[in-house]
């Protein structure tokens, strides 16, 4: 049985270093100590779920038979631990198979981070495969949500997300990524999220 | 006065001081605190569903569960109170019942972290801003040791009265279908009380919420606000992969099982050694039980046609065993807690069970009927 | 309770996806905006919505509770009319000839301090600004003479009270 006992691999903050935006994805998750998470791949999240597998022995990912079982899984892993839980799917269906679960930890004040694939930015809203405007429809039913269309964003935008799913009253959170963002290139530095910053919002 | 003080002074001089509370406790870790301040001032404490397991269910100051289909006791005694203590908890309506007639009579005090909902849908007298593991801690300096006893025994009596109408009859049911309470008793007893109880949404639900007995914190998950059936057979997989030392034992509806019963996959791929119990009455209970109720027994598209669940486990490389006959029941459940792997119960009980005490939506909460 | 007219001013960061969580509060209780605005402000990087309802105030502190609750918000306040210094504008299209032909256009101009902002041989464009009911006032005296469009803005307006947003903010970056 593969549970939670892999030690975290110490993430170095420090130093800058190129890498992609998926592999940001990944690296971030483990330095807000989420090792451990639920998820199915697909098209628009495949560059992520490649780092998870050079990743494997830092981060551990569960496949289930159905993005929502992917959040329940998430949900149930956030109730027993008081952590946040993770939950990740690719664009379109797989996304808004996760809408259940998103009302239901908003309604139940569950602290969740859930990362969704999304069509390369240069098509979205031109109605691509698998895509769905996943933003809009999360919004009533999420605490914050966020699209990601460049690499740059990626540690700031999951360290806000981490964040917000924690503090106060918890609650779901909702970042999606275009599939440009993952494939992306950033120099990596990671700072924890301590509060809001109000207007200092997203550095360029 | 700060908002404490002002609510320490009520709560001092109240008579009938009553405590509600709910998820706020479990999600601010405040189990401690919240314990050391009920003690100090005697005051008897319900919980909401999502409250359970915060404090120990056999705790003397645990009057039981408020809400639709919750204990008798404060469900009526909501109404006498003088001083409400709301602690974490958003005033659901499946908690308040008719608004216009809830807790009229009473002070409230509202221990919340969300400004939002504060009078929200109940007017407070004071509210008390923040995180329940800072506020609860910043009030008991302020709260003088009392003793209710008086108060309290009128929580018994009424206890007494829903353990002959309705409880006794479930846990020593003389006819023979197994009744989904004496599912839960014997699960009890097997576990010790210190099983994290992961359940679905339903009559099982609610009768496994009213007879667990909860030793520990964090050990009662269910969907609340937003019911969703098909919850608990992955959330189990999740809770037992976040506290793979405790016993995690999924209970479950035979509707709710099919909702996403593709989840044993992820046992079968993953080994998570989870415990299901199916509460299998062939029907979609909870929604039949108002169809008898309130629609004149016109049972449409209730009734379930089941698949083999035992085959269906064993397809998915789970043990399995079916008991339909009282004797066997215990036996049954002391394989399942013993085995080491993922282990499918499907228990038959009685078809046509209902769960009481009931509030009907809308209705006021002390009317709360026991048949 | 009774409903009244409010101003409800909510502050935020710059963000594409505040505009909608803010109209979906609004559209998830039924409630109906009458006028909805948004600037930015003597703030740099703060945006400003207006929003103009008609509820008890009951109701507005509720919705004020939900709209402080979205992440980008700094913080809404509400006014009533008398707290406030409001006005909107219109602009009406009409036929230039008729500027000639009908003497009475002329008068009405002129009386209702509207302002005319083009003029060309086809159409002239003039500018109204003030309360509502004065726009709907000229509105209807010019309506029998054909416009040819109309359009009028969303309210804008400062309170007579300080709206202490430089404060919060600054308590917030410390």
């Amino acid at each position: 049985m593969e549970t939670v006992t892999k030690q975290n691999q110490k993430v170095n903050t420090t130093k800058k270093i190129k890498i992609s935006g998926a592999e940001a994805v990944v690296k971030s998750l483990l330095a807000e100590g989420a090792d451990l998470i639920y998820g199915y791949p697909g098209g628009a999240i495949m560059p992520v779920y490649d780092e998870f597998y050079k990743y494997q022995n830092e981060l551990h990912h569960v496949l289930t038979r159905h993005e929502q079982g992917a959040i329940h899984a998430a949900q149930g892993f956030a109730r027993v631990t008081g952590k946040v839980g993770v939950a990740i799917a690719t664009s379109g269906p797989g996304a808004t198979n996760l809408i259940t679960g998103v009302a239901d930890a908003q309604i139940d004040s569950t602290p969740l981070v859930c990362i969704t694939g999304q069509v390369g930015s240069h098509l979205l809203g031109s109605d691509a495969f698998q895509e769905t405007d996943i933003i809009s429809i999360s919004t009533p039913v999420t605490k914050w949500n966020y699209q990601i269309t460049k690499a740059s964003e990626i540690p700031e935008i999951l360290a806000k997300a981490f964040y917000i799913a924690k503090s106060g009253r918890p609650g779901p959170v909702l970042i999606d990524i275009t599939k440009d963002a993952q494939f992306g290139e950033l120099d990596f530095t990671y700072k924890k999220c301590k509060k809001l910053e109000v207007i200092h919002l997203y550095l360029k | 006065m700060s908002k404490i003080e002002e609510a320490a002074e009520l709560i001092n001089n109240a008579k009938k001081p009553f405590v509600v509370f709910g998820q706020g406790v479990t999600l601010g870790e405040a189990e401690e605190e919240f314990k050391a301040f009920i003690e100090k001032a005697e005051i008897p404490s319900a919980s909401t569903l999502l409250g359970l397991s915060a404090l120990p269910s056999e705790h003397n100051l645990h009057v039981g569960m408020v809400g639709m289909h919750g204990h008798y006791a404060p469900n009526v005694l909501t109404n006498s109170c003088d001083v409400l203590i709301a602690i974490g908890m958003r005033f659901d309506d499946r908690v308040t019942g008719n608004l216009e007639t809830y807790a009229k009579q009473a002070k409230i005090i509202h221990f919340e972290i969300d400004p939002a909902e504060v009078d929200k849908n109940v007017k407070t007298d004071v509210a008390v801003l923040g995180n329940v593991k800072d506020t609860l801690s910043g009030i008991i300096p302020f709260l003088k040791e009392n003793r209710h006893e008086s108060w309290l025994q009128e929580f018994k009596k009424l206890y007494q009265i829903e353990y002959k109408e309705v409880i006794d009859g479930q846990l020593n049911a003389s006819h023979e279908g197994i009744t989904m309470a004496e599912v839960i008793e014997t699960l009890n007893d097997k576990t010790n009380g210190e099983a994290v109880i992961v359940s679905d949404v339903g009559q099982h639900q609610m009768i496994a919420s009213r007879f667990a007995n909860f030793k520990l914190p964090k050990s009662k998950i269910t969907s609340g606000g937003l019911g969703t059936m098909g919850f608990a057979l992955p959330a189990s997989i999740g809770a037992k992969m976040g506290a793979p030392n405790r016993e995690v034992v999924a209970i479950i509806g035979d509707g709710s099982m099919q909702m996403n019963i593709q989840e044993l996959g992820t046992i079968l791929q993953t080994k998570v050694p989870v415990k299901i119990i199916i509460l299998n009455n062939e029907f979609l209970g909870m929604v039949r039980q108002w169809q008898e109720l309130f629609f004149d027994k016109r049972y449409a598209s209730t009734v379930m046609t089941n698949p083999d669940f035992i085959k269906i486990a064993e397809g998915y490389g789970i043990k399995a065993t079916r008991v339909s006959k009282r004797e066997n029941l215990s036996s049954a459940i002391e394989d399942m807690i013993a085995s080491k792997e993922s282990y499918l119960l499907d228990v038959n009980v009685e078809k046509e069970g209902n769960v009481f005490p009931m509030i009907p939506t809308g209705a006021t909460v002390s009317d709360v009927r026991l048949k | 309770m009774q409903k009244e007219t409010y101003t409800i001013s909510v502050y935020s960061e710059n963000n594409l996806g505040l505009l909608n969580r803010i109209s979906t509060i609004f559209l998830k209780r039924h409630i109906n905006i009458e006028s909805l605005t948004v600037s930015n402000t003597e703030i740099e990087n703060v945006s400003r919505f207006i929003i103009v309802v008609n509820m008890t105030e009951e109701n507005v502190k509720k919705i004020l509770g939900q709209i402080e609750k979205q992440i980008e918000v700094i913080k809404a306040y509400y006014h009533t009319n008398d707290e406030s210094i409001y006005i909107q504008s219109a602009l009406f299209k009409i036929k230039s000839n008729l500027l000639f032909d009908e003497r009475q256009i002329q008068n009405i101009i002129k009386n209702s301090n509207a302002q005319i902002v083009t003029v060309s041989p086809e159409f002239f464009v003039i500018e109204k600004s003030g309360r509502k009911e004065e726009i709907e006032i000229l509105y209807n005296k010019l309506l029998p003479f054909g416009i040819m469009q109309f359009v009028r803005s969303g309210r804008i307006s400062v309170t007579k009270d300080e709206m202490k947003i430089s404060e919060i903010l600054k308590k917030q970056l410390n």
